[in-house]
């Protein structure tokens, strides 16, 4: 990941764990951050902001940070995960209209299906790809530019060697080009830049949808009929467009209510429904629409549940109530509320702010959540309380899916056309990956072939090295941190000897510069190591053994520290126990000084 | 001071080779390339001076330089050195001018 985005997504995360723990501070956070409009920082809210800056990113007092073509995410309410990936579509925005580079044009990129499509290659092919784009395969005409000894002409057909010419012209690589005959011919018209830097482009008008659908509001409170028996039965659904294109998928919700009064009359209403032309006069429509905010299909199933509660609510607070749903999410989401575990794991969840409102409105010994199968025959019922789930659930469903057929035409349009856009556009940029792959692999291996002919030196396709195998000897290479440590503590194997002590009369360490005393506290302390028997030869398993540890050693065994002259030579020698306190303070730039020892 | 202590006891006090990239420290946490040996001897204290080493570099929060002072408070040294009457520095110099005078006269009449 870019460190930039690192730091920006670490940032956020901090900031929307805070919202979790410690509201309060987050939401002070927020706002020092909208009040600062300096440019040097201070802490850490002002630098995050002056970082917003740099991307012109801006944040609001109720936590939303707005980017370019109304991309948009909350730090307080989304989730960490919504929080990083709507980062990384307004950096990506960002950073390409910064960009001044052949490939990059006025166009809208679509990063979200590029990396869905790279990340599914294999190592090999992503490196192929990735040379390509970063520049690895530098043409002979930009290496003229720098270098006089390159004429710019292709080394395989002699023509000058531009970037057009490796993709789309050489005759050298026609039959790579035989096979990819249809990318060959449609790239150059309709994605020229590709041939530069390979980007998907979104639909120009893709930015429309996602105005249009930050408008959708939120309904008003719908009626519901009331119920002698004071208790409540409601069907819940949600559909979508396009459930697999986010750019193209708009999400709808519906309400049904049960208003049958009796056993007998939810039985003769069931005869209806398997009519020539089936109704079902026990269910009644309460509610339906599209859903504010994400579009997808569990956050309406999550919503139509939420409008049954505030209708509940409002206009039967006593009530008890059933409510059927097709969507294994949202009833962990009620189990989830039930348990009051949700709060503690919110800052990972979608639809935070919809749950946090189904929270407060829930009532465990009042209300119950039933799951359905969804989207199943009639005939497939083995009981009557069966059939009638499958028939609430059938006419939810057609609500939730009425509603999206009720879209503005010109809406409609669009996103069809989106919908319409993405999938050429995966199929267009999936089939030039491919062809770029194989073209790479078959180029490098005829250069490769062609300077073994000429005898000068080949450029074969380099491969990842494996990891180096673990070496287990006296040294375990695979120890690091406190492992090592563990291990270094109690370093002492067999066969480790110390060296033959010589036996030397006080008067000799009278010579030493650094003082008598010293000379012999460390050829005591030296005299005590044990080496290994084939000390000299050099292991490269080996670890080794720092100076500072034999310091350290030195130091705790004698009381002793080393000396270093400060100052001063010959008999005016001035000298100063290195890593001392005093050291510090007499050494102005000790920090230089110890890098320098 | 070991290459000094050396030369006058004309001993090798330390028989391992010395290395400028030791790999002990790296094992620990520390990235900067640092000298040492390249083989690594038992201490006597092999558990403390570990010890000691992996609290001084987390201490150091990822910087690179060792440049925060040694120090263990009511440090009670293993061995007992006995002080010797030490000269003062002029002499020390005198004395061992004159020793490495000596020597080189005697490697060039060709001596040990």
């Amino acid at each position: 990941m870019d460190p930039f985005l690192h730091t920006l997504c670490q940032c956020a995360r901090i900031i929307r764990r805070l919202a979790n723990t410690a509201h309060e501070v987050a939401v002070n956070t927020v706002k020092a951050m909208v009040e600062y409009s300096g440019s040097r920082p201070f802490g850490p809210a002002s630098t995050f902001k002056v970082y917003l800056n740099q991307v012109g990113w801006t944040i609001e007092a109720n936590g939303d940070i707005a980017g370019p073509d109304h991309f948009r995410c909350n730090m307080l309410k989304d989730h960490c995960t919504k929080i990083v990936n709507v980062f990384k579509q307004m950096l990506t925005f960002s950073i390409l209209t910064l960009t001044d580079r052949k490939g990059v044009g006025d166009f809208l990129p679509d990063p979200a299906l590029s990396i869905r499509f790279f990340s599914k290659l294999q190592d090999d092919e992503q490196q192929l790809v990735k040379l390509n784009v970063a520049g690895g395969y530098q043409t002979d005409s930009m290496k003229a530019k720098r270098d006089d000894k390159v004429n710019g002409n292709c080394d395989l057909c002699g023509l000058l060697d531009t970037r057009e010419h490796r993709l789309l012209e050489c005759e050298a690589m026609t039959e790579v080009r035989k096979e990819w005959e249809e990318v060959c011919q449609t790239v150059p018209q309709s994605r020229p830049g590709w041939v530069y830097l390979p980007i998907p482009r979104q639909h120009p008008d893709a930015l429309l949808l996602r105005a249009w659908t930050q408008l959708i509001k939120e309904p008003p409170t719908p009626d519901i009929v009331t119920m002698d028996d004071n208790h409540y039965r409601f069907f819940t659904d949600g559909g979508a467009i396009n459930p697999q294109i986010a750019s193209a998928r708009v999400a709808s919700w519906a309400v049904i209510q049960d208003v049958a009064t009796s056993h007998t009359e939810r039985k003769t209403s069931l005869d209806y429904a398997f009519g020539p032309e089936p109704h079902f006069p026990a269910f009644k429509t309460t509610a339906l629409g599209l859903v504010p905010g994400d579009q997808n299909v569990s956050r309406a199933a999550l919503f139509a549940i939420l409008i049954v509660l505030r209708s509940l609510h409002k206009f039967a607070p006593d009530a008890t109530a059933e409510m059927v749903t097709d969507a294994s999410y949202v009833c962990l989401v009620i189990r989830a509320i039930e348990n009051r575990v949700w709060q503690r794991i919110s800052h990972r969840i979608p639809n935070v702010d919809i749950i946090e409102e189904i929270d407060q409105l829930w009532q465990a010994d009042r209300f119950r959540i039933l799951k359905v199968k969804s989207h199943v025959s009639f005939e497939q019922a083995t009981s009557y309380e069966d059939l009638w789930k499958f028939v609430g659930n059938h006419c939810a469903d057609l609500a939730a899916t009425s509603v999206l057929e009720t879209i503005p035409s010109d809406i409609k349009l669009l996103v069809d056309a989106l919908a319409n856009h993405v999938r050429t556009e995966e199929k267009m940029f999936g089939n030039f990956l491919k062809y770029l792959i194989q073209f790479n692999r078959c180029r490098l291996q005829k250069l490769h072939d062609f300077k073994k002919e000429q005898g000068t030196p080949s450029t074969q396709l380099q491969h990842a090295r494996a990891a180096p195998q673990p070496v287990i000897g006296v040294f375990d290479s695979r120890l690091m941190g406190i492992e090592a440590c563990n291990f270094l503590k109690s370093f002492g194997p067999d066969n480790f000897v110390p060296i033959p002590k010589i036996e030397v009369g006080d008067d000799l360490f009278q010579l030493c510069l650094q003082g008598a005393d010293l000379g012999k506290a460390l050829k005591s302390g030296l005299d005590t190591l044990k080496w290994p028997t084939d000390v000299i030869e050099k292991v490269p398993s080996d670890w080794g053994m720092s100076w500072f540890e034999m310091a350290v050693s030195f130091y705790s065994a004698t009381g002793f520290q080393f000396p270093v002259r400060i100052s001063g030579a010959t008999f005016r020698t001035e000298v100063m126990t290195l890593c001392s306190f005093q050291a510090i303070i007499a050494l102005p730039l000790y920090k230089d000084f110890v890098l320098d020892t | 001071m070991i290459q000094n202590l050396e030369t006058i006891l004309q001993n090798k006090l330390i028989p391992s080779p010395i290395t400028t990239k030791c790999g002990s420290l790296i094992r620990l946490g520390f990235k900067p390339p640092v000298a040492g040996v390249a083989r690594r001897p038992i201490l006597p204290n092999a558990h403390e001076t570990v010890q000691f080493t992996w609290d001084y570099i987390t201490s150091l929060e990822g910087s690179g330089v060792l440049n925060k002072p040694i120090y263990k408070p009511n440090l009670i040294p293993t061995m007992d050195i006995p002080s010797l009457d030490g000269l003062n520095t002029a002499d020390r110099f005198n004395r061992y001018a004159a020793f490495t005078k000596r020597l080189r006269k005697s490697r060039a009449d060709g001596g040990g």
